[in-house]
């Protein structure tokens, strides 16, 4: 044989064992590992550097060959390591890559040859280099070590069925949906049951890229993220992501899920799919949904009603206020989240509210309290707050919703009622005292007036009864000097001279005079009597004056009067009182013209006005006053007699019966007096 | 027309007891006059003396027992009914005039300064009941 064509053949077969003996290592059978290892003890590697190189050194595929034949050993070294570590699949997996490098070795070798061939070397004798043969025994290991490998590849392949088959069928039952996506266009490679229900169990989608077996959620974008994991390698998780799919042709359907994207990579760590973890959380979302737009619902209200209010969780801690509390506050949800509301209570108040709130948050039950909140601007206003608890289905307080009532208005008005109510008492207070004082001063004054009054009586009657023992006890001397007068002027007649008769009449008149004047005087007197009221009638009381002064009405006078009231007073007084005031205009009546006096009544409020007109002298008005005076007299004793008494007399009178007198006059035309009484005096 | 027989006059005061007496005299010269000083001794002489007098002429100020007094006490006896009372007086007060009436008083006359008047007004008194 040609033993250039025997090394060679020997050199490829070598290299041969050197494989089956890598491939023995990966799988973990013994082998010499070190003609594997190492280019230098390798058979092939000896044949290189001892002989081949300087053989065959001037063709240049064989400088080319060694340094293949170094990287082949050189990977060799890597797999093996890579294997050691424990990376095994790749080691594996690296045999293929050695496979191109071992073809360009053959390849290499075969080019050598065929120079060799071609022009057959100087050096005479090539010899067969014997190291290169391979032996029996190397023969024999090589085949042992193929049935080996095998046995193993054929055991590891079962383990490795076995735990498909189980990984299998956890995917097919797990509760979640799960899938399997290859390559860029996100091929279903794989679905579990679940996932094939939550898209629509009647779909066939295994085999299709995603985008045509659920054509809906390209719209969604879920294309999109599916594009961005397999190119990042960043896995995505979605939470809740509300997703439309096409369940049946009729029906669109609306499902939360939450997800998870995963993607998984080959040996060199490119992304080969996109694992799929997805479960519907539907029913929940919605739920909370529904309590979502329920509290939204509550705080829409709670926003644009006038309280202030609030929402805390089940211990109290509140997460939630109105605007409103925000607009008297003026503060925001950070400074007031969780214990703030602390901050705008009043420092005298803060410590009786906690208190009570510490307490109250663990009982099930609404509770109110009164406390003062700071507005804004510093200002405290009185706050009624009103707080209830709502309870879940399991009987635990998962929320506190709270409202604050601005009772400022009503607090004040307290306030001021209170207050009010205080200086209402302390007034009512010192007016009782007061009045006390008052009443204590008037009974003093009272019993000092009494005292004075009785005294002021006794007075009176001690006068009265002197003036009438006075006025009596004079007259009668009077009396008598009339007696004697008149008996000297009977008897002696005859004797007497003119002159002492002219006395005597003189003497005569005067005692008459001073008679009249006792008469008026006592009569004055009498009138500051105190008698009973009765009733009188006024016309009987002009009758009887007319009586009493028919003399003169007989001369020719006319009284008329007519229908006179009857009113409550002293008879005996008001019968004086006519009698003066018609004697008066009876006296003072015109010469030659016969009196005339007319009486009339009339009836002012609850007076009686009586008018007394005459037809007489008159008086000049501007002594219509002075006229009442007491010995007051207008005109001279010689003119018209009189004792200037009549008239007070009359003004006397009329005061006893609470009333009063006026006189009005053109001098030369007549008089009128006019009385005013009360209708009914009463005997007090 | 009766005439009276027996007058008592009844005054504390002597003056006007003559000048009543006087008064009297002139009217009915045939009567019987007889004076008392005051209600107590008018009481006894009536009392002594039956049949009681025709016509007295009472007095109401007279010390010991006055006019008032006597007049009640006179008039409560049946048998001095008949008799009838005058009573002179300086009062003129329509209360005593009343009260006197009330206790059985005939009449009523005023003392005045003139007799004539005077003589004139016991005519017209009397001229009621004689």
């Amino acid at each position: 044989m040609d033993n250039i064509k025997l090394d060679f053949e020997q050199a490829k077969a070598k290299h041969l064992l050197f494989k089956s003996r890598l491939r023995s290592i990966l799988y973990e059978s013994e082998v010499d590992e070190a003609p594997v290892l190492s280019h230098f003890e390798c058979a092939v590697g000896k044949w290189i550097y001892s002989y081949a190189l300087k053989a065959y050194g001037h063709i240049p595929e064989m400088l080319e060959l060694e340094k293949v034949h170094a990287d082949i050993h050189t990977s060799a070294r890597e797999l093996v390591k890579e294997y050691r570590e424990g990376n095994v699949e790749k080691a594996r997996e690296g045999l293929s890559d050695m496979d191109k490098i071992a073809d360009n070795l053959i390849g290499l070798l075969a080019l050598v040859e065929k120079e060799l061939q071609k022009q057959p070397p100087a050096i005479t004798a090539i010899n067969h280099y014997q190291e290169l043969d391979l032996n029996h025994k190397e023969l024999t290991e090589l085949l042992i070590a193929n049935e080996q490998l095998d046995k193993i590849i054929r055991e590891e392949s079962g383990e490795l069925i076995k735990e498909r088959k189980l990984l299998h069928s956890f995917f097919m039952q797990a509760p979640a949906a799960l899938g399997i996506l290859r390559g860029p266009n996100h091929l279903i490679e794989f679905a579990n049951p679940q996932l094939k229900q939550l898209i629509g169990a009647t779909r066939n989608i295994i085999g299709k890229p995603v985008r045509e077996a659920l054509p809906e959620v390209e719209s969604q974008g879920f294309i999109e993220l599916l594009n961005g994991v397999y190119e990042t390698g960043t896995p995505f998780i979605g939470k809740e992501v509300p997703v439309q799919l096409q369940k049946s042709p009729e029906k669109l359907e609306l499902e939360y899920i939450n997800f998870v994207y995963q993607p998984f990579t080959d040996t060199k760590e490119d992304t080969e799919g996109i694992c799929v973890f997805a479960y519907p959380v539907t029913d929940m979302v919605l739920a909370r949904k529904k309590v979502e737009e329920s509290e939204e619902h509550f705080r829409s209200f709670a926003n644009s009603i006038q309280n202030l209010a609030w929402i805390a969780n089940g211990d109290g801690w509140i997460y939630w206020y109105n605007q409103r509390w925000y607009d008297y506050t003026g503060t925001n949800l950070e400074d007031m989240q969780g214990w703030g509301w602390g901050k705008v209570h009043h420092p005298e108040h803060i410590d009786r509210v906690v208190e009570y709130v510490k307490k109250a948050w663990k009982i099930d039950k609404p509770f109110e309290m009164i406390f003062p909140l700071r507005r804004f601007d510093g200002e405290y206003q009185s706050f009624l707050t009103l707080v209830v608890p709502i309870i879940d289905d399991a009987g635990k307080i998962c929320r506190w919703i709270g409202t604050n009532t601005n009772i400022n208005q009503q607090k004040e008005a307290e306030e001021a009622l209170k207050l009010s109510e205080q200086r209402y008492r302390m007034l009512a207070d010192s007016l009782e005292q007061k009045v006390n004082e008052r009443t204590l001063e008037l009974k003093k004054s009272q019993a000092e007036l009494t005292s004075k009054n009785q005294e002021l009586e006794q007075q009176n009657a001690e006068l009265a009864s002197f003036t009438f023992i006075a006025s009596h006890d004079l007259k009668e001397p009077l009396r008598k000097i009339e007696i004697y007068s008149n008996k000297i002027i009977d008897a002696e007649q005859s004797n007497l001279s003119g002159n002492s008769k002219n006395y005597l009449s003189k003497l005569t008149e005067t005692t008459y005079r001073m008679r009249k004047l006792l008469d008026d005087i006592f009569t004055y007197a009498e009138t500051g009597k105190k008698l009973s009221y009765e009733a009188t009638n006024l016309s009987e009381i002009a009758a009887l004056s007319a009586h009493t002064l028919q003399e003169q009405i007989n001369e020719g006078a006319k009284v008329k009067y007519a229908n006179l009231p009857t009113i409550n007073a002293i008879p005996s007084q008001m019968e004086q009182l006519f009698t003066n005031i018609i004697g008066n205009s009876l006296k003072y009546s015109k010469k030659g013209v016969k009196p005339y006096i007319n009486i009339e009544t009339q009836q002012d409020g609850s007076n009686w006005k009586i008018s007394f007109a005459d037809n007489g002298i008159g008086f000049d008005d501007a002594f219509n006053e002075k006229i009442f005076e007491i010995f007051q007299r207008l005109h001279s004793r010689t003119d018209y007699s009189g004792t200037g008494i009549g008239l007070a007399i009359c003004k006397k009178i009329v005061e006893n019966h609470h009333g009063s007198i006026i006189a009005n006059s053109v001098n030369g035309s007549g008089a009128v007096f006019t009385i005013i009484l009360p209708q009914n005096l009463n005997n007090k | 027309m009766q005439m009276p027989t027996k007058i008592l006059i009844v005054d504390d005061d002597p003056e006007d007891q003559e000048f009543l007496l006087l008064t009297i005299k002139e009217l009915y010269p045939f009567a019987t006059n007889i004076t008392a000083n005051n209600g107590k001794e008018a009481m006894d002489y009536i009392e002594k003396n039956p049949p009681p007098p025709f016509l007295v002429f009472l007095d109401l100020n007279m010390p010991f027992v006055n006019g008032f007094e006597f007049l009640a006490a006179y008039k409560q006896k049946p048998e001095y009914k008949e008799s009838h009372v005058i009573i002179y007086t300086t009062s003129s007060t329509p209360r005593d005039k009343a009260i006197t009436k009330d206790l059985g008083a005939t009449d009523f006359i005023t003392k005045i300064g003139d007799l004539k008047l005077l003589k004139k007004n016991i005519q017209h008194v009397m001229e009621k009941f004689l």
